[in-house]
């Protein structure tokens, strides 16, 4: 086995505890990234990771219902086995994060501190500081340098992956990528190619994730026969700075630490809002959810912040609310906060230029998260109800030998993720599914004893693709074209959605990729470190991955966790309540997993049922209140027609 | 290609020589040259604090012959406590200097990096001065030579003279080229004895701050400012200390003058201290009494006695 | 995004460019529209779409290295108006309100060779972390239980410096750090107190005070203390660099004796 080498693309926690379980268990890995695996999205998670904790379970809380809050929270469109085992799992992950010596906020007696976190009543979120992402990472990333000092993981930085290569039965065996700065293609055997490489929030222009985030190795794969699962299920987070070029997270844990959303209850009111007495605040996420409060998981929250600002109870009339932070409005001392929320607090200072802590924050939802990517396997134990360890199934996607993790594949959130659920998938996959790709690259003949004729030609076909973009003397700059379909994207196919934009989204894709085919312009044709290039090929990636997510969510009847659809007729009815424009969930129908395959050019959609062996579905809405206490503000008439 | 195209691609940089022998012996040698700078810099303290004495050229003349009680001995403290410590410092220094560094406290005007310039800069002052001092003020210097040689052309510059400790080191600050000066050149040397005295200052105080942090004594920010305000005040003390150093012996300094050298010896001469202005004659009544004919025979006869030139 | 209503302020950006890494450098002038939040690299990013020099010729778009645009991911730093930042955080405004009237200029940094334009190779960052043991050396990733208890308080020293995003500012400004030397320079020196207090990291710590006090080791620290003015995540850089100074104190003369 010693000859055979697995690749993984992707330097993020999925690909960075891929490849060091892989490394520790004698499999030879090559790592690709875009980036210095160390400067990853991962740094961007704040909030935490969660797992049961001694703490929550002698106050009633366990792994099963960990499990439950998050296939709950997904509104039961994920697969239920590997959400358990990963639940199951969950304390010893933090064990081993503690180990490699994460620096875990602590409590007075020197244990791993918690904190709340939407979906779930007890504290079962560690956490370091308001940057665990960072922290997880990090710790990740020394221990795959420690391996690669060692020989173990070769590391190539700076490497585009390009393609997955196949051989003639359809097998992965390899990938052709490219040298960022030589701009040098070349083809890499691989026993098996693990996609670690993220969401895809660039599609939607600005959203809370990194710019290196465009989808494109998982819509490489797509376009070369992978599936997506469920791509239409978008997180939007309900906080988030406005920006022009990014939209900045202001992490659930600022809630979970006692922060609240209020609007003032008149409309545009113009006072500062350190002006605005209490009685004149409308927190309407308590009012509504008396039970979760401030915590609700993200879909609803973001539902409702936008509905208030619908309404026109935003800031000033506009798409704004208001995340209190202040001693004020938490009753919690200003060095407490600063303390637990340091990170995120001075990213608001720094681009807003004001202290969270003395003024309200201002913020709106925004694109967060990817529930959906590539579809993948796994390998139900009938047994445990779980997933079977080391089975070779478990992550594979449909091409043979081509595994996905992390954000990049479908599984573990259904319609929905619960903060501080996305770091623990993203560590969990690697971790469980490295063995499973050991065992099946045991039954595999190495590919390095393949004909090379195979790999040249998977070089040679991207050096084409290659030649004719940089030849390309049209018109539209691919930036340019990025921005348009992120507008309509972010306009259409986000918090909620009606037929017949999504009709118009389509449309508007397939312009921009016939005008990508015939009238492209790069505005660098050089062969050194050429971004341009680079970006262009994204651009293509992303409206494929756009054309995915809008045919699917144009073809779900139904509403579900982030996918809220409203009949045409009903989209500008602002005097209706959202629950009484919206479609209803509609287990029925549509309690099934969506796949999108790429079939000549297109999208084309089939589906499969999910696993719910577990839990029985049941009616989701959190408890929420028909509240005729504050008579000024918008008030529901109903709980919600989705549930 | 060139290797940062060849680190790119492979991911590797070009590994540079890391021989621990080296950087250990490096190591050493900057601690040694920390301690040297301390001891170095104990002797300033010393020598500034004896000469601000010269405001009063009797007593001066009295810590002088303390030191010059030592006879023989002294070139052994000299050379131990002060040639060798500064030798050390003073190359070491060099080497860490103009070792590739790149100053750049014009883009970065904050005040660590200002120490930082300003102590590289009074380094590289305090040599040419030293050299200076050394060559117009010390026996080792002009003196050794004219002792060795009897030069004539070298009579007529003046250097210091232990038993007319006050006079010859006013002439030799002042007036270094002899009889027949250019006039600016002796305004530059009494500045250059300024700037070399301030310079010294600001180098031990501030060598006296990064040591700590060198030496691990001070690691808190606070503790570093904390120790940084201890710092100040120190120079700040031995500033006014150097500058009426300084003061005696140049604005303040008219001695009368010298006895020619070949007249050592006979015990007849009269050490004078600074002859002070008439207002500040005035205002400092028991120090001006003490600046006219005060004998120093005994200074001399003690001298004498021992053998050693005057 | 920028609509053309709100387009018709602009600011004059001056550009370092460098189209390989043994080329010559040359200044290149941009006029680009902004709006109160831009940024540096919202500013690259327009130029990119729109890369037409202030005379109005074509070029390519200048090369530069960005992805979180919070400034936790370290890819972005440069040299803007003289001082080595990162540009998503580097607000228009700001720098307009720093030297208000002046174009911004933005160069490479200087530390590091330049790939192209703004994009220089900071490899020999981590391959100085290799050199130093960055890591804490477990048994495996079994089942294990959990860590050593850390107290709050070795928590709240250690958090900070774990912020260490490997940006190289503290490099870049330091007067020490040079192209040509050895020098490890502050952000090695911090993280090595990381990993030598961690009480899983203790195990290494010998090592590492080897390489810490061996060639371009904590011997060549000048306590200019540029590095703990620029460090964008406020790391108590120079405090590593006394604990590091006091460990080697400490180490040679245990050295000395006892080894």
């Amino acid at each position: 086995m010693a000859h055979q080498r697995v690749i993984v693309v992707g330097g993020g926690l999925a690909g960075l505890s891929t490849s060091m379980k892989l490394a520790e268990d004698g499999v030879a890995v090559d790592l690709f990234s875009l980036v210095p695996v160390k400067r990853s999205h991962s740094v961007c998670a704040q909030g935490g990771i969660n797992a049961c904790n001694e703490v929550a379970r002698q106050q009633g809380y366990s792994e099963w219902e960990h499990f439950d809050e998050t296939v709950f929270g997904g509104d039961f469109l994920a697969n239920q086995p590997p959400v358990l085992e990963m639940t199951k799992m969950a304390p010893a992950i933090i064990d081993l994060l503690d180990r490699m010596g994460v620096p875990f906020s602590r409590t007075s007696e020197g244990n791993r501190d918690l904190r709340l976190f939407g979906g779930s009543l007890y504290k079962r979120t560690f956490y370091a500081g308001a940057t665990t992402g960072q922290q997880l990472l990090y710790a990740l990333d020394e221990q795959v340098r420690h391996h690669e000092v060692q020989g173990h993981i070769t590391k190539y930085e700076f490497w585009d992956f390009l393609a997955p290569i196949l051989d003639d039965a359809g097998r992965c065996v390899g990938i052709v990528a490219q040298d960022l700065r030589t701009m040098q293609i070349r083809a890499f055997r691989g026993d098996a190619v693990v996609m670690a490489t993220g969401g895809n929030g660039l599609i939607f222009g600005q959203s809370t994730m990194s710019i290196i985030c465009t989808g494109s190795g998982t819509a490489r794969c797509y376009a070369a026969g992978a599936r997506l699962g469920n791509p239409e299920f978008v997180q939007v987070h309900p906080t988030a700075i406005p920006g022009e070029d990014k939209c900045r997270l202001m992490s659930e844990s600022a809630r979970g630490e006692g922060g609240r959303i209020w609007v003032p209850k008149k409309k545009a009111d113009s006072r500062h809002p350190n002006d605005i007495p209490e009685n004149e605040r409308d927190y309407f996420l308590e009012r509504l959810y008396p039970k979760y409060k401030n915590i609700v998981p993200r879909d609803i929250a973001t539902r409702e912040i936008f509905y208030i600002c619908e309404q026109g109870y935003g800031i000033g009339g506009g798409q704004m609310v208001y995340l209190d932070l202040t001693e004020k409005a938490t009753g919690i001392p200003y060095e407490v906060l600063k303390g637990k929320l340091g990170g995120i607090l001075e990213i608001y200072e720094k681009f807003v230029g004001v202290d969270p802590l003395i003024e309200p924050m201002r913020i709106y939802p925004a694109v967060h998260y990817s529930m959906g990517g590539l579809w993948v396997d796994f390998a139900r134990d009938d047994k445990t109800g779980g997933m079977q360890k080391a089975n070779p199934r478990n992550h594979m996607t449909n091409l043979t030998g081509l595994y996905a993790a992390g954000e990049a594949d479908y599984q573990y959130h259904g319609a929905n993720r619960l903060g501080a659920n996305s770091l623990l998938s993203c560590i969990f996959t690697g971790l469980f599914a490295a063995p499973g790709m050991r065992e099946y690259i045991k039954g595999q003949r190495p590919v390095a004893e393949l004909s090379q004729r195979l790999f040249d030609g998977g070089v040679e076909q991207q050096q084409a693709a290659q030649a004719k973009l940089l030849n390309s003397k049209g018109t539209d700059n691919p930036y340019l074209m990025h921005r348009e379909l992120g507008r309509a994207m972010s306009d259409n196919v986000t918090i909620i959605r009606c037929d017949s934009k999504l009709r118009q989204t389509l449309a508007l894709i397939e312009s921009l990729k016939e005008r990508y085919q015939n009238n492209l312009g790069l505005p660098d044709s050089g062969m050194w470190n050429n971004q341009s290039l680079g970006f262009a090929r994204a651009c293509w990636d992303m409206l494929l991955l756009g054309e995915a997510v809008t045919t699917a969510a144009l073809a779900r009847e139904e509403s579900r966790g982030s996918h809220y659809k409203i009949p045409d007729d009903l989209m500008d009815r602002h005097d209706i309540p959202l629950e009484k424009r919206s479609l209803p969930r509609d287990d029925g129908n549509w309690l099934k997993t969506t796949l999108v395959t790429y079939v000549d050019g297109k999208a084309q959609l089939s589906y499969e049922p999910v696993d719910t062996s577990l839990v029985t579905p049941r009616a989701r809405n959190y408890g929420k209140v028909v509240a005729p206490a504050a008579a000024k503000a918008p008030v529901p008439e109903a709980a919600g027609a989705g549930t | 290609m060139t290797s940062a195209m060849e680190g790119t691609s492979a991911n590797a940089s070009v590994a540079p020589d890391y021989s621990s022998r080296r950087g250990q012996i490096h190591f050493w040698l900057r601690r040694i040259h920390s301690l040297a700078g301390l001891a170095f810099g104990g002797f300033v303290a010393v020598h500034l604090m004896i000469n601000a004495t010269g405001i009063n050229g009797v007593m001066y003349q009295q810590e002088v012959n303390k030191i010059h009680d030592l006879g023989p001995n002294l070139a052994f403290v000299e050379f131990t406590f002060i040639f060798l410590p500064l030798l050390i410092h003073v190359l070491y220094g060099l080497y860490a200097t103009g070792a590739g560094a790149r100053w750049n406290a014009v883009h970065y005007n904050y005040g660590g990096n200002v120490r930082y310039t300003l102590q590289r800069v009074t380094g590289l002052i305090l040599l040419v001065f030293l050299a200076y001092h050394l060559a117009t003020l010390h026996r080792w210097g002009l003196a050794l030579i004219y002792d060795l040689t009897h030069w004539r052309a070298l009579s007529s510059f003046p250097w210091f003279r232990p038993h007319f400790a006050y006079a010859s080191t006013v002439d030799a600050i002042k007036t270094p080229y002899g009889k027949n000066p250019w006039f600016w050149a002796n305004i530059i040397s009494v500045v250059l004895y300024l700037l070399g005295v301030w310079a010294a200052v600001f180098h031990m105080a501030n060598g006296l701050w990064t040591a700590a942090i060198a030496w691990g004594l001070t690691v808190t920010a606070s503790a570093q400012k904390r120790w940084g305000n201890v710092c100040l005040a120190v120079g700040i003390v031995f500033a006014i200390v150097g500058t009426i150093a300084w003061a005696s012996f140049t604005i303040l300094g008219h001695p009368a003058p010298l006895p020619p050298r070949h007249a050592h010896g006979h015990g007849t001469m009269v050490e004078r201290g600074p002859v002070y202005s008439a207002p500040l004659r005035r205002a400092i009544p028991q120090l001006s009494a003490y600046s006219y004919g005060i004998s120093a025979r005994t200074a001399i006869e003690t001298a004498g006695a021992a053998g050693r030139p005057v | 995004m920028i609509s053309p209503a709100e387009s018709t302020k602009s600011i004059r950006l001056e550009i370092l460019r460098q189209d390989t890494p043994s080329s010559q450098g040359y200044w290149q002038t941009f006029d680009v529209p902004i709006t109160p939040a831009s940024n540096v690299t919202s500013l690259l990013r327009t130029i990119s779409g729109r890369p037409v020099t202030s005379d109005g010729r074509n070029v390519a778009p200048p090369a530069y290295e960005a992805s979180c645009l919070e400034e936790v991911c370290g890819s972005c730093t440069m040299v803007i108006n003289g001082r080595v930042r990162q540009a998503c955080s580097t607000l228009v405004r700001r720098l307009m309100a720093e030297s208000p009237g002046s174009p911004i200029t933005i160069e490479p940094m200087t530390k590091f060779p330049v790939i192209r334009d703004l994009i220089v190779d900071r490899s020999r960052m981590f391959e100085n972390l290799k050199r130093i043991k960055a890591w804490i050396p477990i048994d495996g990733s079994f089942n294990l239980g959990a860590g050593p208890k850390i107290t709050p308080e070795q928590q709240h020293t250690m958090y900070p410096l774990s912020r260490c995003m490997s940006c190289g500012s503290c490099l870049e400004a330091c007067p020490q750090f040079t192209r040509d030397n050895h020098f490890l320079g502050a952000q090695i020196f911090s993280m090595a107190r990381y990993y030598n207090m961690h009480p899983n990291g203790k195990p290494d710590a010998d090592a590492r005070m080897e390489v810490l006090m061996g060639d371009g080791g904590i011997t060549d620290c000048g306590n200019s203390q540029n590095c703990v003015r620029v460090c964008p995540k406020d790391i108590p850089l120079t405090e590593s660099i006394g604990v590091i100074g006091r460990s080697a104190t400490v180490y040679s003369i245990k050295k000395f004796f006892s080894k």
